[in-house]
């Protein structure tokens, strides 16, 4: 009875990331969430995903959280070529 | 944040703003050249609808609108013209870190790190951007769209025309491309 119970929890770690990715899109079932945690248990590689995932995409909103405060986080720009490009097309555009 | 009346003349835009609408747009198109596009046409849409700029926000904040409308119609559009394949969701990532058996390859390692001082941390901001890059490019962008614009699934699925179960699993492999990325270029 116990093993059947805990053949149907038993995921794969392919199946685990798939679960915790859908996590971050909606609520998991109760069935679903028991399999997560019961795999985690087990598998430490699995356990550490998820929170890795979080902590990514918690960075990517700071980022963004500086772009919408008008601040531009370090990257590459345009180089002076195009700006020069733009630069004209904005000097035609006005002289009309 | 006060502009005095030079900001508002269009011919210093270029320098003022040009980069910080460029990052922006590349961020969530992910392509040099549609992203230059982009600010190009942002400025001219600016310059034609110069008069009708309020002053209540800066100028980076009212020309940062114009472009987000632009890059929302640029996806659409894109996708559109060109619907996801099923190349595109048949991509090698998941087969790439799961043997047969469904179990990592390779594992996961641990990254012992304070998530705080990470995201401060001008290299690490980097070495994402550098991992996002590497993501296929429509992968990318319907990432960007959930995660970083903080769109609901169902305004994601609108703009790039999928159900949400396919969006779904491109944010999944979105996760496992961009994690194994960060742990190899980073965390190794």
């Amino acid at each position: 009875m116990i093993s059947k119970i805990l053949g149907k929890l038993s995921i794969s770690c392919k199946q685990a990331t798939a679960l915790a990715s859908e996590s971050f899109e909606r609520k998991l079932t109760l069935k679903e969430r028991w399999q997560l945690r019961y795999h985690a248990g087990m598998c430490i590689f699995c356990k550490r995903w998820k929170p890795q995932v979080e902590m990514i995409e918690k960075t990517l909103q700071t980022i963004s959280k500086k772009f919408e405060s008008g601040d531009a986080p370090e990257g590459k720009g345009m180089d002076s070529e195009a700006k020069n490009r733009m630069k004209e097309a904005i000097r035609r555009e006005q002289s009309h | 944040m006060g502009d005095d009346k030079k900001d508002l003349d269009p011919e210093v835009w270029v320098d003022l703003h040009g980069d910080y609408l460029y990052r922006y747009a590349f961020l969530k198109v992910r392509n040099t050249d549609v992203s230059e596009d982009l600010v190009q046409e942002t400025l001219m849409a600016g310059i034609n609808s110069k008069k009708r700029f309020s002053g209540k926000s800066s100028v980076r904040t009212w020309l940062t609108g114009i472009l987000k409308h632009k890059i929302i119609d640029y996806l659409r559009t894109s996708y559109r013209e060109q619907p996801i394949s099923e190349l595109e969701f048949g991509d090698k990532t998941v087969e790439q870190l799961f043997d047969e058996l469904g179990q990592w390859k390779k594992g996961v390692g641990n990254w012992e790190s304070n998530p705080q001082k990470l995201a401060e941390q001008g290299e690490f901001v980097d070495a994402i951007s550098v991992c996002l890059s590497k993501l296929p490019d429509r992968l990318a962008q319907a990432f960007a769209l959930r995660v970083i614009d903080g769109m609901s699934t169902k305004e994601v699925c609108k703009i790039i025309n999928v159900t949400s179960t396919n969006i779904n699993v491109m944010l999944h492999r979105a996760r496992l491309g961009l994690r194994q990325c960060l742990e190899v270029n980073w965390f190794d």
